[in-house]
């Protein structure tokens, strides 16, 4: 059964995905040679963004796959040779982190594809000279990274070599957008044809050509485009990198993989030598000292799982690099007419509900399951599970709403949007904080798997694809009950028509809300270890 | 201070605690003997609430463990046969979590602490993270969580287990002055040794069935001859085998 829902889900998305990237890629093509520079611009982005984003969730799974798995530690006392674990756990961690990913991207590139008029025959070349290669390439880099990573360590504590990588990350993509000039276009405006043409012809430099999403954007190519003999120099270009980075990664697990698990093993003697966290001496005021224990337990495992706090980083750092380009283009923003700044700022809205969805699917839906096989020591305490869940809700929402909320007072000043607008969407984010965390929660609670140590696997089970796509599905209707009140409010439409919507949202926020969290008190009363 | 009655517990086609009544009373030391899968570690779950009663009632100092899990909770220690502690907090910061859990205050706290850390000699290692602590490190540090709160009722799953002979002899004569202090103590064991060092009464259970209950010497005196408490545990449970044809 589980497959069934989890099949059913992942085509639909695919399915969806790619009818969404389809007609986005026509109606680009619809506005000419302009349109179609954008779309091989925004095909190249997106494989660039995937394949950073491969990277880093290689890098995340592979701590708890190479080092902190009991399977390895067993597998280590068997006379196998450590770089034969060693592989078969890369390809495990290459199928871990990917396939997520992949469900953004095959829609993607067969839409592009399609638009392009790719033959079945050249997408299976593309597929088999190209996306192997290329999550191939990513798990590679990412296993290299980590290797180092935990050599260093033994040197440097290992928060301050993920401070400094993120700082390094941070830098290049500065520079890189800094360089390639990417907001040339708002900064010149569109006043003369010369501004535009600067414009396009920065978009035909600015790929980098050393990173395999580019050589996939050009093996995409149609084939009036691109001569037969460049396919395959691209292809082998794959292929080879592939290999080359097949033995280099070998070379390094035989050199130092042991040694670095060794270093691993080790860490845990080694980095406590602090008593008590300022966290637990916070006196949390007012707070009852049950709650305040419960927080702080939350607060200090949180700070210490470095798959926890990396990646909320990274999505900080991405939210900052959204605002910063609101506000770049807070000057043009002003010159748009009503309808574009509306559109403009339903986009908006609607990146804030995708925001919402990943980071309560990824940081709420896992918080029941990483209480382990250690829940017995709240489930023996003088109070009730459901007090727990309780306070996990209300931390969760605390901090999650927060951010979103100031994510958009920032990104509503930044489009110059008017008060009742921004008071409006401050009501509908309330409304979408508390479903998706109690939908999050509550199935977090029915799926509970508490054997998982790792919480990207866990927010990738079965029970986390059921939340992303119900979360997904309560954005689309919450950005659409937005669109028809703005659009009942601009155009003076009946008030019986605005509060119909409203009441609609309100009746599927409470559905969202209270079923899951039901269905959760119910699950966290009746855990038998 | 415990009280078992007809307590039931089925697991899919295995019925792994068949109609056990237990009275303990209290400033008893009590143990629980039976071999692998006897269903001892299955009733202690439900006498702590951490399994639910497919029939059958237990009451921990009057209060029913069902009906008034709170109250029941509060005047109960318990230290699990393995225990697993949240790996990444210090020892100091899982025991402090514990005593605010159960609403003592800090500077209560922290007294009981300073003894409980003496006594248990954890004093070098409890300021680093549990993951890289030893079993045994693991172990004292649940029964300083259960010893915390001072409670009226210890229940303790293998209390020996992964400790070395110091600290065994440690936990021993504190489980000893806390039962003269009028503490009630459960423990469940396969270390006879234990149980017969320790018990004012013991209990025999196989295949969820209680076999026989009561003192030490009642146990070993047979037809007025003394017999070795392990001879006789074993008869008694290869008896109960041979009667149910197995």
């Amino acid at each position: 059964m589980e497959i069934i829902v989890s099949s059913t889900i992942v085509l639909g998305l695919i399915f969806g995905g790619y009818s969404l990237f389809l007609r986005g890629g026509e109606f680009l093509l619809r506005q000419g040679e302009l349109g179609e520079v954008f779309l091989d611009r925004l095909f190249y982005l997106g494989w660039s963004i995937i394949f950073y984003l491969l990277i880093l969730s290689n890098l995340i799974t592979g701590f708890s796959t190479f080092y902190r798995s009991p399977e390895v530690a067993f597998l280590m006392t068997l006379p196998v040779d450590n770089n034969q674990i060693f592989r078969v756990k890369f390809v495990e961690n290459l199928v871990y982190s990917s396939w997520a990913l992949l469900i953004l991207g095959i829609p993607l590139t067969l839409a592009y594809g399609g638009l392009q008029g790719l033959a079945p025959t050249q997408y299976m070349v593309v597929f088999l000279a190209g996306i192997i290669p290329f999550l191939f390439i990513a798990t590679v880099f990412a296993a290299l990274l980590l290797m180092i990573l935990v050599y260093f360590s033994q040197f440097v504590k290992m928060r301050t070599l993920f401070i400094l990588l993120g700082l390094g990350f941070s830098g290049l993509f500065y520079l890189y957008f800094s360089m390639s000039q990417q907001d040339t276009l708002l900064g010149g405006g569109l006043s003369n044809f010369r501004a535009l043409g600067r414009y396009l012809a920065n978009l035909s430099h600015t790929p980098f050509p050393f990173i395999p999403s580019y050589w996939l954007s050009k093996l995409f190519l149609d084939s009036e485009s691109l001569v037969w003999v460049e396919r395959l120099f691209y292809s082998a270009l794959f292929l080879t990198t592939a290999a080359i980075g097949w033995e280099v990664i070998s070379w390094f697990s035989e050199k130092i993989y042991f040694q670095t698990y060794q270093i691993m093993e080790g860490q845990g003697e080694k980095t406590g030598r602090k008593t008590i966290s300022r966290v637990f001496k916070f006196s949390w005021p007012g707070l009852r000292s049950p709650t305040k224990a419960l927080i702080s337990k939350d607060m200090v495992q949180f700070l210490r799982t470095p798959q926890q706090w990396v990646q909320f980083l990274m999505m900080g750092f991405f939210i900052a690099v959204y605002i910063i380009n609101l506000a770049r283009g807070k000057v043009h923003f002003e010159d748009l007419s009503p309808f574009w700044r509306s559109t403009i700022y339903i986009f908006n809205f609607g990146f804030m509900g995708f925001i919402l969805s990943a980071l309560t699917t990824r940081f709420v839906y896992p918080v029941i399951s990483m209480e382990g096989k250690s829940l017995w020591m709240l489930q023996m305490s003088p109070f009730s599970m459901k007090r727990v869940f309780i306070e996990k809700f209300w931390f969760a929402f605390f901090v999650i709403f927060t951010m979103t909320e100031a994510v958009a007072l920032a990104s509503n000043f930044f489009l110059g949007q008017r008060l009742e607008i921004s008071v409006l969407t401050s009501g509908f984010l309330l409304l979408t904080s508390l479903a998706l965390i109690s939908l999050s929660l509550g199935l977090g609670a029915v799926y509970a798997q508490f054997d998982e140590p790792n919480p990207m696997k866990i927010s990738s089970g079965y029970g986390g694809i059921i939340t992303v796509v119900l979360s997904l599905i309560y954005v689309a209707f919450s950005v659409t009950s937005l669109i028809i009140v703005i659009n009942l409010i601009q155009g003076n439409g009946s008030n019986l028509y605005i509060g119909g919507t409203v009441g609609f949202i309100l009746i599927l926020t409470a559905l969202y809300t209270w079923l899951p969290l039901k269905w959760g008190f119910r699950a966290v009363d009746k855990y038998e270890h | 201070m415990i009280k078992l009655k007809h307590l039931s517990k089925q697991f899919e086609s295995t019925l792994a605690v068949n109609d056990l009544s237990l009275n303990i009373e209290k400033g008893e030391l009590f143990s629980f003997l039976g071999p692998n899968g006897a269903g001892k570690t299955t009733t202690i779950k439900m006498m702590v609430g951490l399994m639910t009663l497919n029939s059958g009632s237990i009451h921990m100092g009057g209060f029913d463990i069902e009906k008034e899990p709170k109250k029941a909770k509060a005047i109960i220690g318990y230290v699990p046969d393995s225990a697993f502690l949240y790996q990444h907090l210090t020892g100091m910061e899982l025991l402090l979590m514990v005593g605010q859990l159960y609403s003592m205050d800090n500077k209560s706290i922290h007294q009981k602490l300073e003894i409980l850390i003496e006594r248990l000699v954890m004093r070098e290692w409890l300021g680093d993270r549990v993951s890289g602590y030893s079993q045994g490190m693991k172990q004292r540090v649940a029964f300083a969580s259960a010893f915390l709160h001072e409670p009226k009722i210890l229940i303790i799953d293998e209390p020996m287990v992964g400790l070395d002979p110091k600290t065994a002899r440690i936990i021993k004569d504190m489980l000893k002055e806390l039962r003269q202090s009028g503490v009630t103590i459960f423990i469940s064991t396969h270390n006879l040794n234990v149980a017969e060092e320790l018990s004012d009464r013991i209990a025999i259970i196989n295949r969820g069935k209680l076999l026989g209950v009561g003192t030490v010497e009642s146990f070993r005196t047979v037809s007025g001859e003394k017999e070795n408490l392990e001879e006789r545990f074993l008869r008694i449970v290869e008896e109960e085998e041979m009667a149910k044809g197995l």
